[in-house]
């Protein structure tokens, strides 16, 4: 059975019911905890401190608001060390916290005392006319919450730190410049993840590496120059994802409740992913740039996705994962049939993965139902429905091809249907 | 190390940090010799820093034969401007090398890109440069007033330039002779 991170905390209200009545002991509550990885008391505080960080955002998001108004008025020296001032101010206070051992009044401070120092460097690039390539502010900002994400392991703090840390990266790749250094920030959240338990960070993180890695291919197919995102990226996309899906899988069949945590998240998150990638061929102009693109680095792009497809299949296949093959059938048929271009027409790549895509839905919403999953029932469910909205609109081969296409669509559907009628007789 | 002597050490991070930033942008008007280039104001906002007029020099677009190597430029490279003082004031272009000149008044700045012909980069097209003094920031009505203003009139940067060619924009104003700087 999964349980999922938001549904532990009701499970876990649940359980402490089931000791207050009676109906379990102290001993099987603990067990009935540790099976499924809850901490003591993890029921209790979520809210207050969701609402207690957004507060402390919003104080933080005011001061920079009224920056941004550029104060002439009130002399240069006197707004910067004010902001000094009171980013060096609120440190100390969370260090004192910090060594009376209030540790969440600690994590607030610095919280606080971040937002301040981000504001401080927003305020001299500001003051001083710095127009010198932006995202150094940012990387500046991100860096200095680094040592306190570390001494505090708090997930607020460490969140704060690589939310910074997307944005550099974001904006360097998007000024077509190369982040080389952000795994640190991933190496720092790695670090916290071991005293943390957090889905959220986990799946920041693990997202972030996969977004550095198609960056440092960007980089590498630039020779130097910006970065430049070609249609190779497309193929090292479903190369990254069958790797994070076989990772995903292999962390689901750890013992351990905290991983098993991290592989569903990142298996869901796959699959979403997945059914977005087809959805995207499912155009006849997606095939049609493919199918006519010159390949300038096919050797490099082969020898990448070779290795994180072989990397992927050999952890599903440790952990026996057919439903992997599933998944890596259809990516790497897709991914094949890109780089093996000009013997069938467009249409019939098109027509091909808008079936697959139909396939893909049947299959989750079945398995959905069988497991319980409501993710997979979900995702197979929107994905047909999206599919059919998308199709209506653009058709295919003109109204007769579109009316044949949904006549096949519901075919399969029906064939499911009878499929799981007859499965469930069987099982009666 | 114990933890809360960690924790200082990384409150000295930050202060540090900030201190560099300071240091450096005071730097070229503590140092720097003062040089006055033309401008023109664009009006766009930073969502991170508040308001500015966006400025873009004539030395930011410059011909690529100046530049004889300019075929292998890195996307980011630093460039060396040497720049000469015209009769009306205003510092012009006069050379432009990857070496930090021995001598004279240059500026430094980072290569964005060509504008031209990409296939045969004969010397007919354009570098982008890039100077790190293109923000001017100002209140909002200030920095409108600005871009139209001096969109009219035609506008001057001053700027203070380091021994090594770092700048750093002390203000803008018109180009009508005897104003003031803004």
């Amino acid at each position: 059975m999964r349980v999922i991170r938001l549904f532990k905390r009701d499970f876990s209200r649940e359980i402490d019911e089931w000791l207050e009545e009676g109906l379990i002991t102290q001993a099987q509550h603990a067990g009935i905890l540790a099976r499924y990885g809850i901490p003591p008391g993890e029921s209790g505080s979520l809210g207050y401190r969701i609402l207690v960080g957004l507060g402390l955002f919003f104080i933080g998001l005011s001061l920079i608001t009224l920056i941004g108004a550029n104060w002439d008025e009130i002399p240069r020296y006197l707004r910067t060390s004010g902001l000094f001032a009171l980013t060096a101010g609120t440190q100390l206070a969370g260090w004192q916290f910090y060594r009376q051992g209030h540790n969440s009044r600690a994590v607030g401070a610095l919280f606080l005392g971040n937002i301040f120092y981000g504001a401080t460097i927003i305020l001299i690039a500001q003051i001083y006319h710095l127009g010198e390539h932006m995202p150094d502010g940012v990387y500046w900002w991100a860096l200095g919450c680094l040592p306190f994400a570390l001494v505090t392991r708090s997930l607020l703090i460490t969140l704060q730190m690589l939310l910074l840390a997307w944005i550099w990266l974001l904006l360097e790749a998007g000024m077509g410049y190369f982040s080389a250094t952000f795994p640190i920030f991933i190496v720092a959240s790695s670090y916290v993840l071991r005293k943390v338990s957090s889905s959220m960070l986990f799946l920041g993180s693990m997202l972030g590496l996969l977004l550095w890695l198609e960056f440092c291919a960007a980089w590498f197919w630039s020779e130097g120059g910006a970065l430049a995102f070609e249609l190779e990226h497309v193929v090292l996309t479903a190369g990254l994802a069958i790797f994070a899906t076989g990772f995903g899988r292999w962390l689901m069949a750890r013992p351990e409740p905290v991983l098993k945590d991290y592989g569903t998240a990142l298996d869901v998150w796959c699959l979403r992913f997945l059914v977005l990638y087809l959805l995207a061929l499912s155009f006849e102009s997606s095939w049609e740039n493919l199918l006519g693109a010159k390949w300038s680095h096919m050797a490099s792009l082969l020898f990448i996705c070779v290795s994180l497809w072989a990397a992927g299949l050999y952890l599903a296949w440790r952990v026996h994962s057919h439903y992997f093959l599933v998944v890596a059938g259809l990516l790497v048929g897709s991914v094949l049939t890109m780089v093996w271009s000009g013997v069938l027409a467009v249409v019939v790549y098109q027509l091909v993965t808008n079936l697959v895509v139909v396939g893909l839905g049947i299959y989750l919403v079945i398995e959905g139902v069988r497991s319980h999953n409501g993710s997979y029932f979900w995702t197979g469910l929107a994905a047909i429905l999206f599919l059919a909205m998308v199709r209506y609109i653009d058709l295919i081969g003109g109204y007769v091809g579109g009316s044949i296409l949904f006549l096949l669509i519901a075919a399969m559907l029906l064939g499911a249907a009878r499929f799981w009628r007859s499965l469930e007789a069987s099982n009666e | 190390m114990s933890k809360t002597m960690l924790l200082l050490a990384g409150i000295g991070l930050q202060m540090a940090v900030l201190a560099g930033m300071l240091v450096n942008a005071f730097l070229p008007l503590w140092t720097g010799t003062e040089i006055r280039l033309k401008t023109v104001p664009i009006d766009p906002r930073s969502l991170l820093r508040g308001n500015y007029a966006m400025l873009s020099y004539e030395i930011s677009e410059l011909p690529a034969n100046l530049l004889p190597d300019h075929t292998s430029l890195r996307f980011g490279e630093p460039l060396f401007v040497s720049l000469r003082q015209g009769k009306e004031g205003l510092h012009h272009v006069e050379s432009v090398t990857l070496e930090k000149p021995d001598e004279g008044v240059f500026i430094r700045g980072r290569y964005q890109g060509y504008r031209g012909s990409v296939e045969d980069r004969d010397g007919q097209g354009m570098l982008l440069i890039n100077y790190g003094i293109e923000a001017y920031f100002a209140p909002k009505e200030k920095a409108q007033d600005l871009e139209s203003q001096l969109r009219r009139t035609g506008a001057i940067a001053w700027v203070m330039v380091a021994s090594d060619g770092k700048p750093a924009l002390e203000s803008i104003g018109s180009m009508t002779p005897g104003a003031s700087r803004l």
